[in-house]
């Protein structure tokens, strides 16, 4: 196991952060950490790196207590924060010069193959990079050390898709060598694309772990559609607003569209679930 | 060593500007002196000051016809012992929460360092700029006075300012401890800025009176008075002592609270 958490528990106060967390991710695994802005996501990253003690719980990272060995975890760990903030004042290069010097197993090779793939302009100061400039920067500092566990709290914000496409391929590469990842998100598509196994949280609980496959499984179409009647379809929960009538499809579309048919339809409108719209579907 | 050298590189332009200006000002004090010790009837003028003001800038020694009682009035008691002791506290004061304050205490803590020695490092940091502005003030002040044909005790002159190193030191050591309690770089700058200024005060108002003489033991400033060893000779080692050990406490206080404190979003 890379990452062991037992109930972990945070509360701020008492305001609650998460609670009762108890998950495990092999090596080599690509975890989603799947749920909605304000679920806990950030907080339960921030906790299993020790910004944040645990308000009870125990979590283990390479077997080692979060809240007595974090040195040696983060000796393997790299970490991509969600808001990223780096030292505006520093040139590029300053930046990882300096990272890179407290890092022991900084790798100068792997910098450099970083350096090719999310290239950046290594002179200028970050203040005056963009943010996707700014993004590529924290995936080379989170990677340079050839970390063991990678965890990154939603890493593609900012990424244009031809990047994301880049990050994804250089996650999968990493993968290949059996590195263990975690990857926050709210984008329900951003992680089934890379992830093995998923875990989502709702309220600062964990409400489903499963593997991508399951869970692809649980994806849908959201129909809304306009007629004159009423519409009626046996087994399939429906809800109406001015005539448009809303409801979900998860299999045999073929037979719901056949039955649409005898209606008179006056306008249609089919679209992906939404990460909400699953969690209200199948995890309410 | 790492963040402390790397601390270091950050500040060399604000070091580099706290010495020229302690270099002019030193100049312009000394270049003034000869004018001052010519003029009659004023150390009448300065007697004729309020005790309140004289017990702020001239404590132990009012004599301004003298290079060291000048010195003392003009450029020590104020402009060490009040103005470099905000500027460390302040400098101090920002080191951490800063960094809390911009978020980039994230990337630095994802690193494999410890709390305990990123706040040391930070600290370790300051030293040489501590050391460096009591090695250039002194030198100006010898190279001025031999250009005007005056002498200094270079000895006391010497002990005058390593006796501000340990003042200087719990200054940093008071503004890293405000650093680490607050989320915003302006409130740990403001109430360091404020302790130091409002001790400096109290140390003041503690000479007014032997009523008060008591409370002026609860100001840094009154571990160390530059004027009693650069005019009357007398080093007051139990006051290095305490400043170290407060200095000491106060670090140890930080670390302690640094590495309990959540730091989280805001």
């Amino acid at each position: 196991m890379i990452i062991e958490t037992e109930n972990l528990t945070k509360y701020y106060g008492k305001i609650r952060g998460v609670e009762d967390l108890s998950f495990s991710i092999e090596k080599g695994e690509i975890f989603g950490f799947l749920g909605p802005n304000g679920a806990g996501k950030t907080t339960t990253i921030r906790t299993l790196l020790g910004f944040l003690r645990p308000t009870r719980g125990k979590a283990f990272i390479f077997g080692k207590d979060i809240e007595k060995e974090m040195l040696e975890i983060k000796e393997l760990t790299g970490y991509i924060p969600g808001e990223l903030n780096l030292y505006g004042d520093l040139t590029a290069k300053d930046f990882l010069d300096y990272f890179g010097k407290l890092r022991k197993n900084f790798d100068e090779k792997k910098l450099k193959e970083l350096l090719e793939i999310f290239d950046v302009p290594l002179k200028r100061k970050i203040k005056g990079y963009s943010r996707g400039m700014k993004q590529k920067l924290g995936i080379i500092q989170a990677f340079m050390h050839n970390p063991e566990l990678i965890i990154m709290d939603e890493p593609t914000a900012g990424l244009d898709p031809l990047l994301q496409g880049k990050f994804y391929d250089y996650l999968r590469e990493e993968k290949k060598e059996g590195k263990t990842m975690f990857i926050s998100s709210h984008i329900l598509t951003e992680v089934e694309k890379i992830s093995d196994r998923v875990g989502i949280i709702k309220d600062g609980n964990l409400i489903a772990l499963e593997n991508i496959e399951a869970l692809k499984s649980k994806k849908g179409k959201v129909v809304k559609v306009k007629t004159k009647e009423k519409i009626k379809i046996r087994g399939i929960k429906t809800e109406e607003e001015n005539g448009w009538t809303t409801f979900v499809v998860t299999k045999n579309v073929d037979d719901i569209i056949k039955k649409l048919a005898k209606y008179s339809i006056e306008d249609i409108e089919i679209g992906e679930l939404s990460l909400e719209e699953i969690f209200m579907h199948y995890y309410r | 060593m790492k963040i402390a050298i790397h601390s270091l590189k950050t500040s060399w332009k604000g070091i580099l500007l706290l010495n020229l200006v302690f270099i002019g000002l030193t100049a312009m004090v000394i270049s003034i002196f000869p004018t001052i010790k010519e003029s009659s009837g004023i150390q009448e003028y300065i007697h004729s000051l309020p005790e309140s003001f004289l017990s702020i800038f001239g404590r132990s020694g009012l004599d301004i016809t003298m290079l060291e009682g000048f010195l003392n009035m003009e450029l020590y008691q104020w402009g060490w012992v009040l103005l470099l002791g905000v500027y460390f506290a302040f400098i101090s004061s920002s080191l951490i929460s800063k960094e809390i304050e911009n978020k980039t205490i994230d990337m630095l803590l994802s690193n494999p360092v410890s709390r305990g020695r990123i706040l040391l490092e930070k600290f370790l940091g300051l030293v040489p700029s501590i050391v460096l502005i009591n090695i250039t003030t002194p030198l100006v002040i010898l190279g001025c006075a031999a250009y005007i044909n005056e002498t200094i005790d270079v000895t006391y002159l010497f002990y005058t300012h390593f006796a501000s190193i340990p003042y200087l030191l719990a200054a940093c050591a008071l503004g890293l401890l405000f650093s680490v309690i607050f989320d915003e770089a302006r409130r740990a700058n403001t109430l360091a800025i404020g302790t130091i200024f409002g001790m400096y005060i109290i140390e003041a108002l503690s000479l007014l009176s032997e009523k008060y003489s008591a409370i002026g033991k609860i100001s840094l400033a009154h571990y160390y008075d530059p004027g009693k060893i650069l005019i009357q000779h007398d080093v007051d080692i139990m006051g290095i002592v305490i400043l170290f050990f407060i200095t000491v406490v106060l670090l140890a206080t930080a670390v302690i609270y640094f590495q309990r404190r959540d730091i989280a979003v805001v």
